[in-house]
Parts: C-alpha cells; sequence; structure tokens
C-alpha cells in the first residue's frame, strides 16, 4: 500500500492494564497532564520493528484488549489491512469509557447479533449457525459473570468474532462486512469516538 | 474457538498459527500474515497460551544445554566398555 500522510487522523489503541502493547510488552509511557513521550519505532526504545500500530474505529473490534488509548501518530503514516502504521507515536489520552462494563455490554449486544443472523441462516446452515451463536452466548455470559477485566475484554472480543463469524456463514463476506460496521457504529457512539 | 473457525476471510485459523508459530516468534513473517495473526490472537486464548509455552521452552533452552562435567570414574568405566564391546583393534 502506498504511503499517505493522514496528519488530521484519530488513531485509537488497545493495550493491556498500565498502558502495556499486548504483543510487544512495552510500557508506553502514559500522558501526564499532557501529551506522553513520543515513542519511535526502529530504536531500542521502540516497541515493535516495522513501525507504530494503532488503528482507526471502523477496526477496534478485532483489537479489543482493556484500555483504549486515543494517539497520535507522526510521519508517514500507512492504512495498512486492519490497522494503521508509523514512524512513531504517542498516547494522548485514555478513553474512560471503554471498561469492563462497557466490554460486557458490547460482549451481549454483539451475541443478540450472532443470533440474529443465526435466525435468518438457511436450512444447510441453520444448526451451525445456531452453534455458533450459542457459543456467542456463552462467551457473553462468562464476561457477565466475571469480575476479571481481561474476561471482559477478551469476551467481547470473541463475542465480536462470532456475530462475523456467523454473518459470513449465513450471508457471505458482505453481511460479515456489515457485521463489522455495526460494531464499529456501536463502539464509535458508545465511546463518543472522534471519527 | 478452533472448531467454530470458519475460512470464508483470509483469516489465521489455529492449526495455522501452530505451523508458523516459529516464523511469528522470530519476527520472520511478512507484515500482511503477521497482521492476522496478531488478530487472531486477540481473541484465541489457546493459541495465546501455545506461543507462552514456545517462549517457556525457548528461555529454557539454555539450560537444558550446559555441559555437566563426567566425573572421572564414570567416564573411565564407559571407556572400557566401549573398549571392551569394540574388541582388539
Amino acid at each position: 500500500m502506498e504511503g499517505t500522510e493522514l496528519s488530521d487522523l484519530v488513531a485509537y489503541k488497545f493495550l493491556r492494564p498500565g498502558a502495556i502493547g499486548p504483543f510487544s510488552g512495552f510500557a508506553w509511557p502514559a500522558p501526564a497532564g499532557g501529551a506522553g513521550e513520543w515513542v519511535e519505532a526502529a530504536t531500542s526504545r521502540g516497541p515493535c520493528r516495522d513501525g507504530i500500530h494503532a488503528c482507526e474505529p471502523p477496526h477496534l473490534a478485532r483489537w479489543i484488549w482493556e484500555e483504549l488509548w486515543e494517539v497520535e501518530l507522526d510521519g508517514e503514516i500507512e492504512r495498512r489491512r486492519h490497522k494503521l502504521r508509523a514512524p512513531r507515536g504517542r498516547l494522548l489520552r485514555r478513553v474512560d469509557a471503554w471498561s469492563a462494563q462497557t466490554a460486557r455490554r458490547f460482549a451481549r449486544d454483539c451475541a443478540e447479533r450472532a443470533a440474529e443472523h443465526a435466525g435468518v441462516a438457511a436450512p444447510a446452515d441453520s444448526r451451525i449457525a445456531a452453534q455458533m451463536a450459542a457459543d456467542g452466548d456463552t462467551r457473553a455470559r462468562a464476561a457477565e459473570e466475571s469480575e476479571d477485566p481481561y474476561v471482559a475484554a477478551h469476551g467481547s472480543a470473541v463475542s465480536a468474532y462470532i456475530a462475523a463469524a456467523t454473518a459470513l456463514r449465513v450471508g457471505g463476506i458482505e453481511r460479515h462486512e456489515a457485521e463489522r460496521e455495526w460494531q464499529a457504529a456501536w463502539l464509535a457512539r458508545e465511546l463518543r469516538l472522534r471519527p | 474457538m478452533a472448531e467454530m473457525h470458519t475460512h470464508g476471510t483470509d483469516e489465521v485459523l489455529c492449526r495455522e498459527f501452530v505451523e508458523i508459530v516459529t516464523d511469528y516468534w522470530e519476527g520472520a513473517l511478512p507484515e500482511e500474515r503477521l497482521e492476522l495473526v496478531e488478530e487472531h490472537l486477540v481473541m484465541c486464548d489457546w493459541c495465546k497460551v501455545y506461543l507462552e509455552q514456545m517462549e517457556a521452552t525457548v528461555r529454557a533452552l539454555p539450560e537444558a544445554t550446559v555441559e555437566e562435567p563426567v566425573p572421572e570414574a564414570t567416564e573411565e568405566a564407559l571407556l572400557t566398555a566401549y573398549r571392551e564391546w569394540r574388541g582388539p583393534s
């Protein structure tokens, strides 16, 4: 993909508790009264060899962890498949509206979406679609019944995935994409994200 | 999660992750593939645990390969057994 200047972009990043990168284990400098320190890629201070990664609201549901942060990216920003890559970035503020409670609500709503998809499955797909929806319900219930923020976050990620997979099973790639758009709209609305 | 994965999109499945986990761990995956793997890891606890186990194994390997000195008596006994097995040269 060609490099694109996306200087006005508002980007987001899910992290583990304490602003820890889920894959790199990198501890992001948290903002203290302003923006956090800039973090460079491809240096000993950087969390990733190939770039600082974040994403836009349409892809948030694919990257869910316990904390959500608004980030500023700098340099030549590239839009990848479901994320953004830049030479450097910094945390701006934590999105407090993303909490374990919000994650549980999202998990439940996604489980209900999966059930709706399963409800219109063709006879040949109905049994498997129903099983998928039941799995989504199980995941959402686990999220609702646990005090653990990880279980809530993970339950919502899995529940969102199951809703999208059920949509795919029932209605192909168009229904799958529509489901992911619904999820993105849910998160943008409930978290009051800047587009 | 493994039993319910569908392959209508180009997502990474658990069995594929098992095959490429070493490349992932060594940072040898092409970026496009890396993104798919990490998307999978977000929601698959099984593969997260598998990766953690592999990392733990790799960390433990240097200790497992440390050479231990063989006591002199043991060494002599082994050499004697070998010479007897080989016979006169």
